[in-house]
């Protein structure tokens, strides 16, 4: 999976950081560790609401709407409102955490040029990067359509709430 | 009844230190300040200082202690997320090739 393949990458980056590397170094690895837990993200949208396995001439242009359909920002607050509503399972909060944690690691990494990152915060947030990514595999098949379900932006609220 | 409003700064620092005093072992200080995340919410900001040649947090329990801190502040209908950092008190301070040193 492509998620599999970023965090590679961002442990490549960050192996041969050694002494006292640039925050370009360290910078990137972040980045690429964020990309990686939102493909894995993507993946679960595509797999949950249409199946990779869908037939169709028009394949793509079904298919990536679906694999990107998330924003950031409704996506923050709606895996922030899981246990509102009344979702107790640890493992939601542990991604919407992590989504959270994640994004506004990747925005000082890719936006702000303050020197930021110390080597351990680097290792640390490929190491939490992974956490999302297990966690949502490990998710029953049910969960995991809940999950995506979620993430569709400008959802109402329905009649019980 | 929302009770965040009721939230002093010294009911966020005793319920940051419960939940991650439960669930992180070796952990330094840890200060919390209220402000705004990256998309400018109000966020409760908790920053966990580790102690000199402390290892690095192994992240599944990052995770857990980051579910106890939420589901605590859930408890007291607080609505901000909360956003744990861990400074590393032993580490040269990042530098820019941007800045003059």
């Amino acid at each position: 999976m492509i998620s599999d393949d970023l965090l590679e990458a961002a442990e490549l980056l960050i192996s041969g950081a050694a002494g006292r590397p640039t925050q370009a170094m360290l910078k990137r690895p972040v980045g690429t560790a964020n990309y990686a837990r939102l493909h894995a993200r993507a993946y679960n949208n595509v797999d949950a609401l249409l199946g990779w396995g869908l037939q169709s001439p028009r394949y793509w242009d079904i298919v990536s709407p679906v694999h990107r359909l998330f924003e950031h920002g409704p996506t923050k607050k709606a895996l922030a409102r899981l246990p509102r509503d009344h979702v107790q399972s640890d493992l939601f909060i542990r991604v919407g955490s992590a989504f959270a944690e994640l994004q506004k690691q990747r925005m000082l990494s890719d936006d702000d040029p303050r020197p930021t990152f110390p080597l351990p915060a680097v290792r640390e947030l490929i190491a939490l990067a992974r956490e999302p990514i297990a966690d949502v595999r490990s998710l029953q098949r049910d969960d995991r359509r809940f999950l995506a379900s979620r993430l569709i932006a400008k959802t109402r609220p329905g009649p019980k709430e | 009844m929302n009770l965040s409003a009721s939230l002093a700064d010294a009911d966020f620092q005793a319920i940051a230190e419960e939940a991650l005093g439960r669930t992180l072992s070796g952990i330094g200080r840890i200060g919390v300040g209220l402000g705004r995340d990256h998309d400018g919410d109000p966020a409760v900001l908790v920053s966990v200082s580790m102690p000199s040649r402390s290892s690095i947090i192994p992240s599944g329990q990052l995770a857990t202690a980051r579910v106890a801190l939420a589901k605590a502040l859930d408890a007291r209908v607080e609505d901000r997320l909360a956003y744990t950092s861990v400074d590393w008190p032993d580490d040269e301070a990042p530098q820019s090739p941007d800045v003059p040193t």
